[in-house]
C-alpha cells in the first residue's frame, strides 16, 4: 500500500494532533502572566454552589458532583470561604452542669467570643471561691459564731442531763454510764449497793428506790429520745450559719458576674443555681479533715470544678462564619463523643468530657465533606441526615443512639443546628444516592455539577494559561517557559481525549507542573522548557509502563501472536486499552472469525465463556443485524459465524472492535485476506455506520509502538471512524512518521471503507438492480450467504444424517 | 548502802481522764526519774448495780432496755479496765516510757501500802478520789499525794 493508496480515507497530518501554536497573550515565562480568572469553566457548579449557599431554605444543602482530583474540595471551600466572609461568626456554646440531673448537662448560647470570656471568668470566680469559703470557715467570726452555736446546743443537752441527774440525786439514784447505755443504780454516800445492802434498807424506802428508778427511767428515755431532735436542731442551726456565712462569701464574687453577663438572661439563671448549690453543700467546701483511710479522702479541688465551663464551639468576636472540611468524618469526628476517665476500675464522665464535632465546629456557617468517606464510616451519614432533619445536634455515643448500650451515661441538651453542609463526590454517588435514599434529596437539593473539560478556544486557551501560572506561583514552582505552557496545554487536551477540549482535573495538572519543575531543577535550569514537560510525560509513562512493556515484549518474541504484515482470511488487528487508573495504554489483539453453514448465528466466543461484558456482546450481537441487514435479505441468514479474541484471557468490555470483527467475519464469508499491516478500531451499527470509541490515540500509539519496533515501512496503518478525528493528539513521534509517510492512519464512516482499505478490494455498493459489482468483496459476502440458504433449504428437504446441525 | 527506787503511781479509776494525770506524772519525772506505775482502783459498783434485781440498762440509741446481770456488769466492768490500760500504754509508748499497769480493789490495803509507802513515792490522783474512804487510808501513807483536778467522766451526760 502506497501513501495515495485511499488518499480519501487518509487523516491529515494536522488533524492528528493539534498542537498549541498562536497564542492570544505575550509572553516569555509564566511569571509574566498576570492573576487569572478563578473558577474557569466551572460557571455552572459555581453558580450552582453560591445557589446551595446563599438560599435560605430547609434541605438546600450542596452535593459537588465530580472526578476525584477535579479541585472539588478547593472550589467548594473557595465558594463556602467567600459567604462565609459575609456573615457574622454564630453564638458560643457552653455546657454547664444541671444541678437538678447531672446526667442531662445544660447548654448556654453566648454571643461569639462571650463563651471563652464565660469560661474564664468562672475559672476565676472558682479560683476565688477555692480561697473564699474555707477562709470563711476558718475566720474568728466563724468560729466564734459556730461555738456560740455549740455552747447553745451543749448547754441545753447538760441542762437536760443535770435536772437528770438533780432528780436522780435527790432519790439517791446514780446514773452510770456504760459503753452502750445507761444503768440506773441505788447509791448511798457515793457508792452503788448491793442487793445486801439494798435489803437491809426499810421496805418503804426500797419501794421508793424502786419507783423512782422506774420513773427515771422513763425519764431517762425521754432525754434518750430527744437527743436525736437535739442533734437534728444543731446540725440545722450549724448549716443556717453556714449558709449565712458562705452566701455572704459567695454571694458578692457572683454579683459581679451577673451583672456583667446581665443581657443573658440564662447565664444570670445558672449564675444563680451556682450560688443555691454552693450555699446549699457550703459544708462540703471546708478544708477537709485527713480521713482515717486515704482513699476515702475527699477531693475539694472537684467540688469546684462542677462550676467549671466546657465551651464547646467557640468563635472569636469579629470572626466571620466557620468554614470547616472534615478530612476523617467519623461519626465522634462529625457528631461529637462524650468521653469518659477511669477511676478504679469504673469509667465516669461529666459534662467537661462533652466534645463537639465538625457539625457543631460549623454550625452558623458551612461543613465540607468527602461523601465517599463519609459513607465508608459506620453510623456517620445516617447521623447527618437526622442531625440535618431535626436541625440540633444530640451528643451521643453511636451505642446510645442504636440502642445498643443501657449503661447510663451522659444526655446533654441538644444544640440548634444551622449548617449548609457542602458534600462532595463522584457523579456515580450522587445519582446512586438519588435513587436509593429516599432522604437524599430531601437534604440535597442543590447539585453543583462540575465540568470534566473546557472548550478548547483562543479565549480559553488564553484564561487556562493564567489558571496554570496562578498554579505554578501557588507552588512556588520554577517559571514555565512559553514553549512548556504551550506543552502543558497540549497534554491538558491529550488527557481530555479531545483535541478540541482541554482537561479540567485539577490533580494530575499539579502533578504534571510538579513533576516538569523536578525534572527542570535536575537539569539545572532556572526555567521549566517543553522538553521538561515532555520528560515528566514520558517518565511518568515509565514508571508506570511495565504491564505495557510486557504485553509489548510478548508480542516482539510471538508469544502474543501479531501479524503486521503479509494478509490472512477471517484474521484481523483489533486494538485493546488497559486502564491503569493514572496510565492508559493501547496494543493490538487478534481477531479470527469462522464461518459455515448455519442458523444466523453468530457466536461470540469471549460472551460464552463469560469473559465479554454486556456491551462487548451487545456489539457482537449487532454484527447478526449488520448482516441481515446488508445481504441477501430475500433469504433466510442461514449463517453460524465465531468470533474469537485470541489468546485474550482476561474480560473483554466495550464494542470499539464490533468493526473489526464485522471485517473477519465478511472476510471469512468471501474469502477476501485481510491485510495484516493494518489493524483497525470503531464500532458499527446495524446499518453498516462506523461510530466513535473511546482510548483511540492509545489505540493508534500501541499499534505504531508494535509496527515501528517490527520496523515500518510505509504499509502500516490504522483505522478509525471519521469521528473520533477530533479527539486526536497523539504524539509527535507519530506525527513525524505520518508525515513522512511511514506509517497511515484511515478515518471510514462506514464498514464498507474499512473493509475496502483492509482488503485492498472495493467492498463494493450496490447498482441500481440492486447488484453489488462483480468482484466486490460484498457481492462474495452476498453469493456466499446466498450458497449458505440454498443449502440450508436442500439440507430442510433432506435433514441427511445431521451433519449440518 | 542500798538504794530506794523512786516510783510515781498514777491512781486511776474508771471514772478518770488520764490524760491530766498523765501530764503531772510527766512533770515530776522531770524534776527526778522513778518508776511508772498505774494502780486501776477497781471499783465493783457494776456488779453491786447487777446484783440488784431491777436493774436495768437502756441502750443510748434505742432507748430500749433491758436487764443488767452481772455477766454483762463483767463485761462492763472489764471494757472499763481495758480501756484505761490501753490509754496509759498508749501515753507512755507515745513518751517512750515504760509503766506497770495494776488492778487493784480498794480494799486491797496492803499492796497499796506496799506500792505507795515511802518519802521517795508519788501518788499522783484526781481530785474527786477525795470523796472516797480509800482516801482516808491513803493520806495516812507517809507519801507524797498529788491531786489533779479532774472530773469523774461516767456521770456526765
Amino acid at each position: 500500500m502506497t501513501t495515495n493508496t485511499f488518499r480519501e480515507f487518509r487523516v491529515s497530518v494536522d488533524s492528528l494532533r493539534w498542537p498549541c501554536k498562536s497564542l492570544g497573550i505575550d509572553f516569555e515565562s509564566s511569571d509574566q502572566l498576570p492573576a487569572g480568572k478563578p473558577y474557569l469553566g466551572q460557571q455552572r457548579a459555581i453558580e450552582a454552589m453560591r445557589f446551595g449557599m446563599q438560599i435560605d431554605s430547609d434541605g438546600h444543602n450542596v452535593f459537588v458532583l465530580g472526578p476525584a482530583g477535579g479541585h472539588r474540595h478547593g472550589l467548594a471551600e473557595e465558594l463556602a470561604k467567600e459567604q462565609a466572609a459575609k456573615k457574622k461568626a454564630p453564638n458560643d456554646w457552653c455546657y454547664v452542669i444541671n444541678f437538678a440531673n447531672p446526667e442531662r448537662p445544660h447548654t448556654l448560647p453566648f454571643p461569639a467570643g462571650r463563651g471563652e470570656m464565660f469560661c474564664k471568668d468562672m475559672g476565676d470566680l472558682i479560683d476565688e471561691l477555692r480561697l473564699a469559703i474555707p477562709a470563711t470557715f476558718e475566720g474568728d467570726d466563724y468560729r466564734n459564731a459556730l461555738k456560740a452555736v455549740e455552747a447553745d446546743t451543749q448547754k441545753e443537752v447538760e441542762g437536760l442531763w443535770k435536772e437528770l441527774e438533780d432528780h436522780a440525786s435527790k432519790k439517791n439514784i446514780g446514773v452510770l454510764h456504760t459503753p452502750t447505755g445507761y444503768v440506773l443504780a441505788p447509791v448511798r454516800d457515793g457508792k452503788v449497793i448491793d442487793e445486801e445492802e439494798f435489803s437491809k434498807l426499810p421496805e418503804g424506802e426500797r419501794t421508793e428506790m424502786q419507783e423512782a428508778i422506774r420513773i427515771l427511767s422513763e425519764e431517762l428515755q425521754n432525754h434518750i429520745e430527744r437527743m436525736p431532735h437535739l442533734q437534728k436542731k444543731h446540725r440545722e442551726r450549724v448549716k443556717a450559719l453556714n449558709r449565712e456565712v458562705t452566701e455572704h462569701a459567695v454571694g458578692m464574687l457572683l454579683s459581679n458576674l451577673r451583672a456583667k453577663y446581665r443581657e443573658l438572661p440564662a447565664v444570670v439563671t445558672y449564675l444563680d443555681e451556682v450560688q443555691e448549690n454552693i450555699v446549699d453543700n457550703a459544708e462540703d467546701f471546708r478544708s477537709p479533715e485527713s480521713p482515717s483511710l486515704p482513699f476515702l479522702s475527699r477531693d475539694t479541688s472537684e467540688l469546684f470544678s462542677q462550676y467549671e465551663v466546657n465551651l464547646i464551639v467557640g468563635n472569636e468576636e469579629n470572626a466571620t462564619a466557620p468554614v470547616i472540611f472534615e478530612p476523617n468524618p467519623n461519626y465522634s469526628n462529625i457528631i461529637g463523643k462524650v468521653e469518659y476517665r477511669a477511676e478504679m476500675g469504673a469509667l465516669l464522665t461529666d459534662f467537661r468530657m462533652i466534645r463537639s464535632g465538625a457539625l457543631l465546629a460549623a454550625n452558623g456557617g458551612y461543613l465540607i465533606l468527602d461523601m465517599h468517606r463519609v459513607l465508608s464510616r459506620p453510623f456517620v451519614w445516617e447521623a447527618l441526615k437526622q442531625a440535618l432533619f431535626a436541625k440540633q445536634v444530640r451528643i451521643e455515643s453511636p451505642g446510645e443512639t442504636y440502642g445498643f448500650v443501657s449503661t447510663t451515661t451522659l444526655k446533654p441538651d441538644p444544640i440548634p443546628l444551622e449548617v449548609k453542609v457542602i458534600l462532595v463526590g463522584e457523579r456515580w454517588l450522587y445519582y446512586l444516592l438519588s435513587v436509593y435514599d429516599s432522604e437524599f434529596n430531601d437534604l440535597f437539593k442543590v447539585a453543583a455539577d462540575l465540568d470534566d473539560d473546557l472548550k478548547r478556544n483562543d479565549e480559553n486557551v488564553d484564561a487556562y494559561l493564567l489558571l496554570i501560572a496562578d498554579r505554578i506561583r501557588e507552588r512556588k514552582l520554577l517559571s514555565f517557559t512559553q514553549n512548556a505552557m504551550q506543552k502543558v496545554i497540549e497534554q491538558r487536551a491529550r488527557r481530555a481525549e479531545d483535541s478540541e477540549r482541554l482537561s479540567m482535573h485539577m490533580r494530575s495538572l499539579d502533578d504534571l507542573l510538579t513533576q516538569s519543575d523536578y525534572w527542570a531543577r535536575q537539569s539545572g535550569a532556572s526555567r521549566v522548557d517543553a522538553l521538561d514537560v515532555n520528560k515528566a510525560i514520558d517518565e511518568k509513562k515509565r514508571r508506570l509502563g511495565r504491564t505495557q512493556e510486557k504485553i509489548r515484549e510478548a508480542i516482539q518474541r510471538n508469544t502474543l501472536l501479531i501479524d503486521t504484515q503479509g494478509a490472512c482470511v477471517g484474521q484481523i488487528n483489533g486494538l485493546s486499552v488497559v486502564d491503569l487508573g493514572e496510565f492508559r495504554f493501547g496494543f493490538p489483539v487478534r481477531i479470527t472469525a469462522t464461518t459455515r453453514i448455519g442458523t444466523g448465528k453468530v457466536v461470540d466466543i469471549e460472551r460464552e465463556v463469560e469473559l465479554g461484558g454486556a456491551i462487548h456482546s451487545k456489539g457482537v450481537m449487532i454484527l447478526s443485524a449488520a448482516l441481515s441487514s446488508r445481504y441477501a435479505s430475500d433469504v433466510p441468514l442461514s449463517l453460524h459465524g465465531n468470533i474469537v479474541f485470541e489468546q485474550s484471557y482476561g474480560g473483554v468490555e466495550g464494542d470499539s472492535a464490533s468493526v473489526a470483527e464485522l471485517c473477519a467475519l465478511l472476510s471469512s464469508l468471501s474469502g477476501v485476506p485481510i491485510q495484516q499491516n493494518l489493524a483497525v478500531t470503531g464500532s458499527v451499527n446495524q446499518l453498516g455506520r462506523v461510530q466513535v470509541v473511546g482510548g483511540v490515540n492509545e489505540k493508534i500509539e500501541g499499534y505504531f509502538d508494535i509496527c515501528k519496533e517490527r520496523g515500518l515501512n510505509g504499509s502500516h496503518g490504522i483505522i478509525i471512524p471519521c469521528d473520533n478525528i477530533k479527539h486526536l493528539m497523539l504524539r509527535e513521534d507519530v506525527v513525524k512518521a505520518v508525515e513522512q509517510g511511514q506509517f497511515s492512519v484511515f478515518a471510514v464512516s462506514d464498514v464498507d471503507e474499512a473493509l475496502s482499505i483492509l482488503t485492498g478490494i472495493d467492498a463494493g455498493r450496490r447498482d441500481e438492480s440492486g447488484e453489488f459489482p462483480k468482484d466486490s468483496v460484498n457481492r462474495q459476502v452476498e453469493q456466499q450467504l446466498t450458497r449458505y440458504a440454498e443449502l440450508r433449504r436442500n439440507f430442510a428437504k433432506d435433514p441427511g444424517d445431521g451433519k449440518y446441525d | 548502802m542500798t538504794d530506794v527506787k523512786a516510783r510515781i503511781v498514777i491512781a486511776v479509776t474508771e471514772l478518770t481522764p488520764v490524760q491530766e494525770l498523765w501530764r503531772a506524772a510527766l512533770q515530776r519525772l522531770h524534776e527526778s526519774w522513778a518508776d511508772l506505775h498505774a494502780l486501776f482502783f477497781a471499783d465493783d459498783q457494776w456488779h453491786r448495780a447487777a446484783s440488784l434485781p431491777f436493774t436495768r440498762e437502756i441502750s443510748r440509741i434505742s432507748g430500749i432496755n433491758e436487764d443488767f446481770t452481772q455477766q454483762r456488769a463483767s463485761q462492763v466492768h472489764e471494757e472499763a479496765i481495758n480501756r484505761t490500760r490501753r490509754r496509759m500504754q498508749d501515753l507512755a509508748s507515745e513518751a517512750n516510757l515504760a509503766i506497770v499497769f495494776e488492778v487493784l480493789p480498794e480494799s486491797n490495803q496492803q499492796r497499796i501500802r506496799e506500792l505507795v509507802s515511802g518519802p521517795q513515792n508519788t501518788l499522783i490522783a484526781p481530785s474527786f478520789i477525795t470523796r472516797r474512804p480509800l482516801f482516808a487510808e491513803l493520806q495516812k501513807l507517809d507519801c507524797r499525794i498529788v491531786l489533779v483536778e479532774a472530773k469523774e467522766e461516767s456521770f456526765q451526760g
